[in-house]
């Protein structure tokens, strides 16, 4: 059985300007050891997803329907007060921004421990050193100095490993992690990511990788999902999606990354126009106006979420997919296999 | 440094020597900057005269002095005659009572701190916490509560004090006896509690919702805190510190207010021994001969004064402080 189970997650939010419409409908599982890939640009509700399978998106104006299970439990229905058992052991995050993930005026060791005497039954003392010993596991020199030290006193890239061994402090079953490099150097991004990977390793924790860059998932993921305007459109095997993506924007999203084999000044693809409104999204495929395949049935019908008559693992929203004729198809099934 | 070969070649001995000069002042500036602005003169002298007011009056109160008590025996000065009376054992003259200034103002001094600190903690520990789960919570608490906040605040202050005074001070019982709080002190600074409450509140809600947005605060929650452990762990640290710089200033305000109280008639020790500065200044400004002995109620104007102004420099210097450390993050 699966770990987290989503069963066409719903998240809606009333404004004063109408219904945001920021999950439509979001199913997958997620087994324990694995670790799931959500990318997509700002506002297409990656964050929101992750916030509302963790109960924690605020209750005023909210319009959740549909299931999450995790751990064979119904969760998705739980209280405020239910739902922090869940938390620490069970589930947590790490934040996008180091910055303002942790309080500037507590001390690091108390924001560590936090987590620890809330579900445990540990004094502060053993805390403390459990404390210590996460930073060490974190690769942070000098660990017991810097339980007293406050954030400010460290780098971004510390105050990100600050994060991510608070986040591990309970040992949690599944671990989100929400543009866990967006905010840092890119020299730093890497080293996070490594860190995050072995980590998970050394747990056999799930992870839930949310962020707007390919590359970033790219090789360290077993899934990725992507998402656009609150839609899945497009998931699958990291293999499969990257050898055959089938959805246009999939397909724009890696094109809009620089290579270096590409010569120098050539012009960046980027994706013409903007994300669509949320309140009152596109009729048909909410990826048509921005998407230089669309015609006519693109623009009025919204394509259902398709399994790729070659993998029915490769899922896909899209009337015309790409790379259906272009590429033999034994060859990518063969290299799949190989990978 | 950049000096470009078209610098060097135009005018060459000068300018290299020039260069080198600016490329020294520039490792100058790349210096690691002083990290905080010093304190300064004014506020160690605030601290200098609350620690001397503050200790003065606690060595008092162990002592003994009282101000009906004319410890030194004294006579009494004709009236008008405060240059006269101005002695070695009285090195502040005495008053048109016949007591000694310094003696009056050392015990006056601990009725006015007491109110200006019980009012203060009161209003924060009230309006402060009321405040914090307004902000935090928002919605209809939040609604209920600021709704109570502004009609108290609609009110007159004036009017609302002499009113509270009087409520507090409780009516008659058959036996002649009052039923409410008997000390004046605990009578003024009461109602002074309570008539902060709603500033206080609000600028506590204000802070407080600027912080629980931040995403702390949601990080907080998913490690499964509770929610008093947020807002006394999460929020309260970062609420505190600027609060801290408004309760001092507003303790100067209290005393203020606290001495204009006593011109109303309501204020410390209406009608008994018990002694603060704002009735010291109100007893020597009731008198006609103040025009010939003004200093005898300036005295304890200027240690209003003084002390108010002491609150204010350090709650600016305190709120000073904190804006750079903000800054810095």
């Amino acid at each position: 059985m699966a770990l987290l189970e989503v069963k066409d997650l719903v998240t809606h939010f009333k404004t004063d300007r109408g219904i945001v419409q920021a999950v439509n409908g979001v199913t997958f599982n997620l087994e324990r050891g694995k670790t799931l890939g959500v990318v997509g640009e700002s506002g297409s509700g990656k964050s929101v997803l992750s916030r509302s399978i963790m109960n924690l998106l605020p209750r005023r104006g909210l319009i959740r329907h549909g299931e999450v299970v995790f751990d064979g439990k119904v969760t998705s229905t739980l209280n405020a007060k239910e739902s922090r058992k869940l938390y620490g052991p069970g589930m947590a995050m790490i934040f996008q921004d180091p910055m303002t993930s942790l309080n500037p005026v507590v001390k690091i060791g108390r924001q560590l421990t936090e987590g620890l005497t809330e579900h445990f039954d540990v004094d502060k003392k053993s805390a403390l050193l459990t404390a210590e010993e996460l930073l060490r596991s974190v690769g942070i020199p000098e660990p017991k100095r810097r339980l007293d030290e406050y954030p400010f006193q460290l780098s971004g890239g510390m105050r990100q490993r600050v994060v991510i061994a608070s986040a591990l402090a309970c040992g949690p079953e599944l671990l989100f992690a929400d543009e866990p490099t967006t905010a840092l150097d890119v020299t730093v991004q890497k080293t996070i990511l490594n860190l995050l990977a072995s980590q998970q390793r050394e747990r056999n924790m799930a992870m839930i990788l949310v962020t707007h860059d390919l590359g970033v998932v790219a090789g360290r993921t077993d899934d990725i999902m992507v998402m656009y305007a609150g839609l899945v459109v497009e998931k699958a095997s990291t293999a499969s999606l990257f050898a055959n993506m089938r959805h246009p924007y999939t397909e724009a999203l890696l094109r809009s990354i620089p290579k270096l084999s590409d010569p120098s000044h050539t012009r960046l693809d980027s994706i013409p126009g903007r994300p669509p409104n949320l309140i009152s999204p596109p009729v048909g495929c909410r990826f048509a106006p921005r998407c230089m395949y669309a015609d006519t049935k693109c623009h009025e019908e919204l394509p259902p979420l398709i399994a790729d008559p070659y993998d029915a693992t490769h899922l896909f929203r899209c009337w015309k997919p790409v790379n259906i004729t272009s590429r033999p198809l034994v060859d990518a099934a063969s290299s799949m296999g190989s990978n | 440094m950049t000096t470009t070969i078209d610098d060097a070649l135009s005018s060459a001995p000068t300018t290299l020597s020039s260069s080198a000069g600016a490329s020294s002042g520039d490792i100058v500036t790349l210096a690691p900057r002083k990290k905080r602005k010093p304190w300064g003169a004014a506020f160690w002298l605030s601290v200098v005269w609350l620690i001397g007011v503050i200790g003065s009056t606690i060595v008092a109160n162990f002592v003994g002095w009282k101000k009906e008590v004319d410890f030194l025996g004294a006579v009494t000065v004709s009236e008008g005659d405060w240059r006269g009376s101005i002695s070695l054992a009285h090195p502040l003259g005495l008053n048109f009572a016949g007591n000694d200034i310094l003696v009056n103002l050392v015990v006056g001094a601990k009725n006015s701190l007491i109110i200006a600190l019980f009012t203060v903690v009161f209003g924060f520990l009230v309006g402060g916490i009321a405040g914090m789960v307004a902000g935090y919570f928002k919605g209809r608490v939040d609604t209920v509560l600021s709704f109570i906040t502004n009609v108290l605040l609609s009110l007159p202050a004036l009017l609302f004090i002499l009113l509270l005074i009087a409520v507090i001070s409780g009516a008659e019982d058959e036996a002649g006896l009052a039923t409410g709080l008997q000390s004046s002190v605990m009578k003024v600074s009461l109602s002074l509690g309570i008539l902060s409450i709603p500033t206080i509140f609000r600028v506590v809600r204000a802070s407080t919702i600027q912080f629980s947005q931040r995403e702390f605060v949601t990080a907080a929650r998913a490690m499964g805190a509770k929610v008093p452990r947020i807002l006394a762990g999460e929020i309260l640290p970062n609420v505190a510190k600027p609060m801290m710089a408004f309760g001092l200033v507003a303790a100067g305000t209290v005393m203020v207010i606290e001495g204009g109280l006593s011109f109303l008639g309501v204020g410390v020790g209406a009608g008994t021994d018990v002694t603060a500065w704002g009735k010291q200044i109100q007893e020597a400004s009731q008198r006609k001969d103040l025009e010939s002995a003004p200093m005898v109620a300036f005295i304890p104007a200027l240690a209003l004064f003084f002390t108010v102004l002491a609150f204010n420099f350090i709650g600016d210097k305190v709120r000073e402080r904190l804006e750079v450390k903000q800054a810095a993050l």
